[in-house]
């Protein structure tokens, strides 16, 4: 196991040069106060300091790895060589990213670099999202009455259920989690990396952006294509949504 | 060449197109379901305008189907985020912690 944490090559090098979160309009790109201060114990070798680090960032850490490599254990290594270049990286970090961009950045290079060797197509280009191909409705035009329906236009044949009468155990199920998971798997690239940002890891809008260095709109775009697909995945394991 | 272009127009054209902010702000016109589940990301994510989502709201007050469904994408981020409760074995971090440790020493 010790052979896989040596220095990868190129790492220190990735941890230097990307530092910089200019997004226009965006304030929070700057190491805060408290992350200076956070760095400054790690320097310190403040072992608790790392601990609370690898609390908050380690399990995220490997759900993004593996938007880029096609196993576990890939993604395990990557993380391991990020952390790697984190520790590495740290007498030379000079706030002009947060830490915490700072790290998923270093992370994201090292899992690129990995799929690039594993011969995988690296994903994140925005751009193919937008092909129309993908360019799905929300909801599959056959629930809805035509636009020229007499009576309904453009309303739903048969309503979405309520989820809230639905038993918890099955909402919350692991089989549920699976389907999830599967789902956001089959996603485009661009849609992956946003809802799994945004609705696993819970960043903000304005973190996502500046990290993907994507527009307000796009990311809205990419957010939405990829929470619908979702949740008609759901709605069909969930049983039929409709009602006669 | 002129042929792929075509094509890539033609489905461009064709794709659903949810009506824009502006179209539901100088007009007049109610949003239907169709619309609604194609503005619930805007909704949700407060990116509407006042007006639109006033009649955004609106709509979904009186109608059951798209009550649900805002409901249902809810629910969905909820189940989304619970994928991230997932705690850190404790052998990777004693093993990062000797990397940490090394790190130090050297």
């Amino acid at each position: 196991m010790n052979e896989r944490i040596l220095p990868p090559q190129g790492v220190s090098d990735i941890a230097k040069v990307q530092q910089k979160d200019d997004t226009p309009g965006f304030t929070g790109g700057m190491a805060s106060a408290d992350d200076m201060h956070f760095i400054e114990l790690l320097r310190r070798g403040d072992e608790a300091a790392f601990m609370s680090l690898i609390e908050q960032y380690h399990a995220s850490m490997l759900r993004l790895a593996q938007i880029f490599v096609s196993t576990r254990p890939l993604a395990e290594e990557v993380v391991q060589e990020a952390w790697l270049g984190v520790l590495q990286g740290l007498k030379r970090f000079e706030g002009r990213s947060s830490l915490k961009t700072w790290i998923f950045r270093i992370l994201t290079n090292c899992a690129k670099t990995r799929a690039q060797r594993e011969g995988r197509s690296i994903p994140f280009s925005a751009l193919s999202d937008f092909d129309p191909d993908h360019n799905e409705p929300a909801v599959d035009p056959e629930f809805f009455f035509a636009s020229d329906h007499p009576d309904s236009p453009d309303r739903w044949i048969s309503l979405p259920k309520n989820w809230d009468e639905m038993p918890e155990d099955r909402l919350l199920s692991e089989e549920t989690s699976g389907q999830i998971r599967q789902a956001i798997a089959l996603l485009p690239a661009g849609q992956r990396e946003v809802i799994t940002l945004r609705d696993i890891e819970g960043w903000s809008a304005p973190e996502v952006c500046n990290f993907l260095t994507i527009s307000e709109t796009n990311q809205r775009v990419l957010l939405h294509r990829a929470r619908s697909r979702v949740r008609q995945v759901l709605e069909q394991y969930f049983g039929e949504g409709r009602r006669a | 060449m002129m042929k792929r272009a075509r094509e890539f127009f033609n489905r461009l054209l064709a794709r659903t197109v949810k009506k824009t902010e502006l179209e539901v702000t100088t007009s007049e016109v109610e949003l239907t379901c169709r619309d609604i589940v194609e503005l619930v990301t805007d909704y949700l994510e407060q990116a509407l305008l006042p007006r639109t989502r006033g009649k955004f709201e609106e709509h979904i007050a009186g109608c059951e189907g798209c009550t649900n469904y805002v409901e249902q994408v809810r629910k969905t981020i909820d189940l989304l985020h619970r994928l991230a409760i997932e705690p850190v074995l404790p052998a990777t971090k004693q093993e990062l912690l000797k990397v940490f440790r090394r790190l130090q020493q050297g």
